[in-house]
């Protein structure tokens, strides 16, 4: 095991939005905005999610929705991030220190440049404020059990970002009986698109599909891979692959050289179940299902590859979504239309519904959870 | 309209006659599949391929993995299964031979393999294990033995059960075979790791100038220790004087029609076989000289419709029909496996 920041952890609990805390998320926001990152839109994503004015917005909410409580942070927090970069399991560390737990952070052993810039960027940053770093430790082991014991056995809240086999593996894992844990399972998401006139299909809702979709190389939990196209004609959908397809296209995006090969398996596997029709343009794949029931998840690789289907009403998509779903990114709806869509039809999954364009954004909820009450715990005062 | 391609030498089909008569010999084996195997159907429908295309290039290409997941058969009289080696994954390839594939395959061998070392029957050393050929199911390295050893008069094994070469059996073979033509034949990694490593440590050098050495199997393990084809000949040589070496690149999947390096160390395309390079992002077919994915494409598949078949490789065509060797056809080189994809986003933390 290597220690990249600590050999040990204070489990000193601190009140909510410290001080300290917001020195140093301040300092690591203009660090992480300053020049030498301009590179990296996931650093540069992080450093303006950071500054000031947004966490101050973070913090009205937090006491807006505890005024009436008694809540303090819970203890230590064990986070184990996901194996590639994905800056995201430091929201969740982040918004775990603004409430004021301490945490154990386990990053892969596979560290890649980028994950090394930001460890570095990160425990350079942190030195100055002593004690928030002396309720940091960051570690790096394989897969070893009796390691993730020891930390499981240390934490009051563990936070497992997915995938699903990581998951039920750790779970095996004994935790405190007085702990709780968060996880964050494989996720697919999705695009529903009303549209009714060719010049809706303009350069900016382009840029928003682009963005929602293959962003991360389409392989985030949140990237748009299913478009459902609602009470919209074939020929608007011709219209807009035609604009979409020279959009990426300018964009000059380059997947993994294996992705072509897994877009092709994950076709087929769908091509001899269901009735699909299936069209490959540059570097987009594309299949468009016979019906919603043919929607799967599971061999979707990302990577520049789309399922599509039509349906009349977005209750039709609804109905059918199940837990693995995560963000529905919506065009053509208002919130009232949601709202009621929700209402009749009960989905029994989709944990986030945002504009076009927002599906890459973080938000303190995610997956279902309100992230900083579940690190918190609630006092019942009854006097 | 060529009648016999098998009684032809197997590098003689110009590029114009060697295109049409893979045209018209790979649409009817499309059309067969397409009427023989539901699973194939399905996947042609679906893509809205043309089973009768104008050009080799537009046929659909099955990708290789295919036969990991699913089974493919277009024929109900299965006398013989064959399963990858599986050195990367888990799964294994799973190929159906009916009689007559089985027997194309052997034939189609026995032509690319003449052409190197001759017609007679010769004397061969297997970097191997006897027991390879004793287990039930039948792998990839039991296939490439049993095909290879059609053209033996005798047959020596030498590495025991647990991979060590018999030194005394190697030497007493070499001996009794002393200024005769022999072949060794070996999977790549096991003639570097097992033959000559251990001959190089045991301070063993070996006149060999008779013998032909043939390997297969992948770069990848010997990329690990950056051993490439031009070093792993210059080592081999300097150990035991064999200068005829020759690599092939051939899959279980298609069995038979390899692709065998010439003395300009160029992997060449027999008649019957064919490579197609095409862009790792659009699949499009790339003009010679440009790196690509692999595509190959074999008239022997009939029990099974792997005819047409997109490789996970990355390799090059280099020429047609003007290689130094004389040779007739494609003449291509392999640089290795594609990158595995860099998966993103909330992948699997413990579990590879």
């Amino acid at each position: 095991m290597i220690h990249l920041l600590n050999d040990k952890i204070s489990d000193e609990i601190v009140k909510p939005f410290d001080d300290e805390v917001l020195e140093f998320t301040h300092k690591l926001s203009l660090e992480l905005l300053s020049k030498k990152y301009k590179e990296f839109p996931e650093l540069i994503a992080l450093g303006f999610w950071l500054r000031d004015a947004h966490i101050k917005k973070l913090e009205q909410k937090f006491i807006k929705s505890t005024q009436d409580k008694l809540i303090q942070a819970r203890g230590v927090v064990f986070h184990i991030a996901p194996n590639n970069v994905d800056t995201i399991f430091l929201y969740s560390l982040l918004l775990s220190m603004f409430v004021g737990n301490s945490n154990i952070v386990r990053v892969s052993q596979n560290i890649t440049p980028q994950m090394q810039m930001l460890l570095d960027i990160l425990t350079k940053t942190i030195t100055t404020y002593k004690n928030v770093s002396k309720k940091m430790m960051i570690v790096s082991y394989g897969h070893d059990d009796k390691i993730t014991t020891k930390f499981s056995m240390m934490c009051d809240v563990r936070v497992i970002w997915g995938g699903d086999n990581t998951i039920s593996h750790i779970r095996k894992l004994p935790l405190k009986a007085t702990s709780t844990e968060l996880l964050f399972a494989n996720k697919f998401s999705l695009l529903a698109i009303k549209l009714k006139d060719k010049d809706e299909v303009t350069n900016n809702f382009l840029e928003k599909c682009y963005r929602d979709s293959i962003t991360f190389m389409q392989q985030a939990c949140s990237s748009v891979k299913a478009i459902c196209w609602i009470d919209t004609t074939q020929n608007l959908q011709d219209i807009f692959w035609e604009k979409f397809l020279k959009f990426i296209e300018e964009k000059e995006t380059i997947f993994d050289e294996k992705g072509s090969v897994d877009k092709l398996m994950a076709e087929i596997k769908l091509a001899l179940n269901h009735n699909v029709s299936i069209k490959n343009e540059n570097n987009i794949f594309k299949v468009k299902l016979p019906n919603i029931k043919a929607l799967e998840s599971k061999s979707h690789c990302g990577l520049g590859l789309f399922y599509e289907v039509d349906l009349q009403t977005l209750d039709e998509l609804l109905d059918k979504v199940d837990r693995g779903h995560q963000t529905l990114s919506v065009y053509g709806f208002t919130k009232e239309d949601i709202k009621k869509s929700f209402q009749t039809s009960k989905p029994k999954g989709i944990d986030r519904v945002v504009s076009l364009g927002k599906a890459m954004e973080f938000s303190p909820i995610w997956d279902g959870y309100d992230m900083m009450q579940s690190l918190c715990r609630v006092i019942d005062v009854d006097i | 309209m060529i009648k016999d391609i098998y009684s032809l030498n197997p590098y003689s089909l110009i590029k114009d006659e060697k295109n049409l008569f893979l045209l018209q010999e790979l649409s009817k084996l499309s059309l067969y599949h397409y009427e023989n195997s539901i699973t194939y159907k399905k996947i042609i429908d679906a893509f809205k391929a043309p089973l009768k295309p104008n050009k080799i290039e537009d046929f659909f290409a099955l990708p290789v993995r295919v036969f990991k997941e699913f089974e493919l058969k277009s024929s109900s009289d299965i006398v013989k299964t064959l399963t990858s080696s599986g050195t990367t994954s888990s799964q294994l390839s799973k190929i159906y031979l009916d009689k007559q594939t089985a027997r194309e395959q052997s034939i189609a061998l026995v032509k690319i393999m003449q052409d190197f070392i001759g017609k007679d029957r010769i004397p061969m050393m297997i970097i191997d294990t006897k027991s390879v050929m004793q287990k039930k199911e039948f792998s990839a390295r039991a296939a490439g033995i049993a095909g290879m050893a059609q053209f033996a008069r005798k047959i020596e094994y030498i590495l025991d059960d647990e991979m060590h070469l018999q030194v005394d059996k190697m030497l007493e073979f070499l001996e009794k075979n002393k200024d005769k033509k022999i072949v060794i034949f070996g999977f790549t990694f096991m003639v570097w790791k097992y033959f000559f490593k251990k001959l190089k440590e045991k301070n063993i050098t070996l006149n060999m100038k008779n013998a032909i050495l043939i390997h297969s199997g992948g770069w990848k393990k010997l990329t690990d220790e950056a051993v490439d084809n031009e070093e792993f000949k210059k080592q081999i040589k300097q150990q035991t004087s064999i200068s005829n070496i020759h690599n092939f690149y051939g899959m279980v999947e298609q069995v038979g029609s390899v692709f065998v390096e010439c003395e300009a160390g160029h992997l060449h395309t027999p008649n019957f076989a064919d490579v197609i390079i095409r862009d790792t992002q659009t699949l499009k077919s790339l003009p010679y000289k440009q790196e690509g994915l692999v595509e190959v494409l074999s008239i022997i598949p009939k029990s099974y419709a792997g005819h047409i078949l997109l490789s996970e490789d990355i390799g090059m065509i280099l020429g047609e029909d003007d290689c130094s060797c004389g040779r007739k056809g494609k003449y291509f080189s392999i640089k290795g496996r594609v990158a595995q994809a860099q998966v993103r986003g909330c992948s699997d933390t413990f579990v590879k």
